[in-house]
C-alpha cells in the first residue's frame, strides 16, 4: 500500500471515528469481557442454529442446539415484554444446565422429561454452560 | 496499568497480545480491544443492524474472543477472525429480526470532540464524500480503513463479497473518493 493511500485510509478511519464512533459502553463491555479469558476448559459444539418466525408480527425466535460427548441441549430463544425467554430440552447424560449473561448466570430447572424454561433474561449476549456428571463445558456467546 | 505498560503493549503483534491476554494479562486484552474495536463495530453497522443490535453483536464477539483466546489457531489473523465472527452473528440476528435498520448514521453530521477546526473540516469533507459513494464502497473502505492488514479474502468474507471483486472495488472506490474530495476543494487531503 502506498503512503498516500495509507494516509487517506487513516483519515477515513478518523472520520468514521468522529461520525459513527464505537459507543463508550461497547468499549467498556469489551474490556470487561477480558475477565473470562482463559477460564474455559472445554466447549459445547454448535450443532443447530436457525430462526423461527412468529405467525403474526415482526421478528421471531432463534433455535440453537449444542452437544457434548454424552448429551445435547436444544433451546428456543424468544424476546417478549418480560425480557428474553429461553425454552430448552436436554437429552443424554447431564448434571445441570446454566444460562449465562455478561453479568451473571442462572441454573435452569430441568424437569423429569428434560424440559426447562428460563424467563426474564436480560437482552444481549447469552451463553449456555453444562456442568456436573463429568462435564464442565461452555457454549459460544450468541445474541437472542 | 502504567503509561509505560500501555506503550509497551502497543508495540506488540496481535499474536503476542493474544498469547499474553490468554495468560490473564489485562493490559494485552485492553490493547486488543483498542486495536480492533472499530473494525468489529464497523462490520455490525455495515450489516444494517440497529445501534442496539450492533452493540450486542460487538459484545458477543468480544466475549467469544475472550473465551476462545487459548485455542485460536492463527492468532496472527485475528482481524479476520473478528470480522468473520461479527459477520456471522450479524447475519444470524438479521434473520431472526427479519428486518434491516436504515443506515441512519450515514446521513448524520454531528459534532464530535473537537480536535481542531482543520481536522473537523477535513473529517466533514471526507464524510460528505463518502455519502456520494455506493453502500458497498463505504462498507469496504470502512473495513480496510480500520484494519488495513485484512487480506482480500478476509475482507470478502466479512462483507459477503466475491474474492475477485475486492481488489477492483477497492481501487475504484478509493479513486472515486479522491475525485470527490478534489472536486470539494480538499486537494491537499489527497496529495499530502
Amino acid at each position: 500500500m502506498n503512503p498516500t493511500e495509507l494516509r487517506l485510509l487513516r483519515r477515513l478511519a478518523a472520520a468514521f471515528e468522529r461520525f459513527d464512533p464505537v459507543p463508550a459502553g461497547i468499549e467498556a463491555a469489551a474490556e470487561r469481557a477480558g475477565v473470562i479469558a482463559g477460564t474455559a476448559r472445554s466447549w459445547l459444539a454448535v450443532v443447530a442454529d436457525g430462526s423461527v418466525g412468529h405467525v403474526r408480527g415482526e421478528g421471531g425466535g432463534r433455535l440453537l442446539g449444542f452437544a457434548w460427548v454424552d448429551g445435547r441441549v436444544d433451546v428456543y430463544i424468544d424476546s417478549g415484554a418480560t425480557g428474553v425467554q429461553l425454552s430448552g430440552l436436554v437429552s443424554g447424560v447431564v448434571g445441570s444446565v446454566w444460562v449465562r449473561w455478561p453479568g451473571g448466570e442462572v441454573r435452569a430447572d430441568v424437569d423429569e422429561f428434560g424440559r426447562f424454561v428460563v424467563v426474564g433474561l436480560p437482552a444481549g449476549p447469552l451463553s449456555l454452560a453444562v456442568r456436573g456428571a463429568g462435564v464442565d463445558s461452555v457454549g459460544p456467546w450468541f445474541v437472542a | 496499568m502504567s503509561e509505560q505498560q500501555v506503550l509497551s503493549a502497543r508495540e506488540l503483534s496481535a499474536t503476542e497480545l493474544v498469547a499474553r491476554a490468554a495468560d490473564a494479562d489485562q493490559g494485552a486484552w485492553y490493547e486488543l480491544v483498542r486495536r480492533y474495536r472499530a473494525v468489529v463495530w464497523a462490520v455490525a453497522r455495515e450489516h444494517r443492524l440497529t445501534a442496539s443490535d450492533a452493540a450486542d453483536v460487538s459484545q458477543a464477539v468480544w466475549l467469544n474472543l475472550a473465551q476462545q483466546l487459548s485455542r485460536l489457531r492463527e492468532p496472527e489473523r485475528l482481524a479476520g477472525w473478528l470480522t468473520t465472527t461479527a459477520r456471522r452473528e450479524s447475519l444470524r440476528l438479521l434473520t431472526v429480526r427479519r428486518r434491516e435498520a436504515p443506515l441512519d448514521w450515514v446521513e448524520s453530521i454531528v459534532d464530535g470532540p473537537e480536535a481542531g477546526a482543520v481536522t473537523a473540516d477535513r473529517d466533514r469533507a471526507i464524510w460528505r464524500a463518502l455519502q456520494g459513494l455506493p453502500e458497498r464502497c463505504r462498507a469496504l473502505l470502512r473495513l480496510i480503513a480500520h484494519s488495513p492488514e485484512l487480506t482480500y479474502a478476509q475482507a470478502a468474507r466479512a462483507l459477503g463479497m466475491r474474492l475477485g471483486s475486492v481488489g477492483p472495488t477497492r481501487s475504484r472506490c478509493l479513486a472515486a473518493l479522491r475525485r470527490q474530495l478534489e472536486s470539494d476543494g480538499f486537494v491537499e487531503e489527497v496529495a499530502r
